[in-house]
């Protein structure tokens, strides 16, 4: 009977395949359900004492800070599109009487 | 003891792989090619093994109701799952060049695919069903009724006239095969059972952590 290598080792591949898939499958939910922690404990932290955190009064977002804050500002910006845009004291319009014609 | 267990188990496959390529010789009928037993006979064991402690752990969770036998429960399906898709697999390779057919409904190969599809199912009703507490109830019925299958599949090639060869191992009586040909398929046994216990550990720690992020 010839040997059929092939067979042999395409049984020994597809098993490694498999259970390799398999640890891979878990290394990943493992990481997922780290960060997800992680990500859990600063959103409790602040938000819930101090309310959400208004991203035009509180500048540009520091990309240098943690992937935490990083996230929680991310989230903060997500609820703040749903409400409706209320002019700040910022950029205050001149009252009428006081406007110059252009030249 | 987590790594330690790892560095067993790669010990133990790299053991494995050397006594079935290196050690045991080449088979006077099949040649090389009977080599595939030395993963398709310990995967289903494995699978046996797998679904034997669902069994158990099911039966305990719906006497007891402890979260921790269905969580063994639920890894020890998803780990057997994996092991008898390898058996069916690996079993349709070496179908092809010894029977020349990768597949054919004999009693033995027709019972292990029920099994898959059972031990699928007790997997689909954990996923369907949004409570916890009921899902737990339920698979755990499953894998109680699933488990029937397993004396159907190992004494199938003694109750019907099979293409599948009768068991090497778990038989009654002493061995008919050849030392070496024998030590090869314990060690790669237990290499595989090791990879099993590995598996289920691991699993069982991330249930357990995803039920505490949820709670």
């Amino acid at each position: 009977m010839p040997d059929n290598w092939s067979f042999v080792i395409a049984a020994y591949l597809l098993a490694a395949v498999v259970l390799g898939a398999y640890w891979r499958h878990l290394v990943k939910k493992e990481r997922e359900l780290e960060s997800h922690e992680r990500m859990d404990q600063p959103v409790k932290g602040p938000q819930s004492v101090g309310g959400h955190v208004n991203p035009s009064m509180s500048g540009p977002v520091n990309h240098s800070v943690t992937g935490q804050s990083v996230k929680g500002t991310a989230m903060n910006r997500s609820v703040k599109a749903t409400e409706p845009h209320v002019p700040g004291p910022g950029h205050p319009r001149s009252e009428p009487s006081t406007r110059r014609p252009l030249p | 003891m987590n790594r330690t267990l790892g560095w067993l188990v790669i010990l133990g496959l790299v053991a494995g792989l050397v006594m079935g390529f290196v050690v045991a010789p080449r088979d006077a009928a099949q040649g090389n090619v009977q080599r595939i037993m030395y993963v398709h006979v310990p995967s289903v064991l494995v699978a046996y093994l797998a679904f034997a402690v669902v069994l158990i752990a099911s039966i305990v969770y719906l006497t007891t109701r402890r979260e921790a036998a269905d969580r063994i429960g639920h890894a020890s399906a998803e780990v057997g799952v994996l092991f008898t898709g390898i058996t069916i697999a690996s079993g349709a390779i070496w179908g092809k060049p010894t029977w020349g057919t990768w597949w054919t409904w004999d009693a033995r190969l027709t019972s292990v695919a029920v099994l898959f599809v059972m031990y699928l199912g007790y997997l689909l009703v954990r996923g369907m069903v949004d409570d916890r507490e009921r899902a737990a109830r339920y698979s755990a019925v499953v894998g109680i009724v699933a488990a029937l299958d397993v004396p159907l599949v190992h004494f199938s090639v003694y109750w019907w006239r099979t293409l599948h060869q009768p068991p090497t191992m778990l038989k009654p009586g002493p061995s008919t095969m050849p030392g070496v040909f024998a030590a090869t398929l314990l060690v790669n046994l237990a290499a595989l059972a090791l990879v099993y216990v590995f598996l289920v550990m691991k699993r069982v720690r991330l249930l357990r952590r995803e039920e505490e992020a949820l709670a």
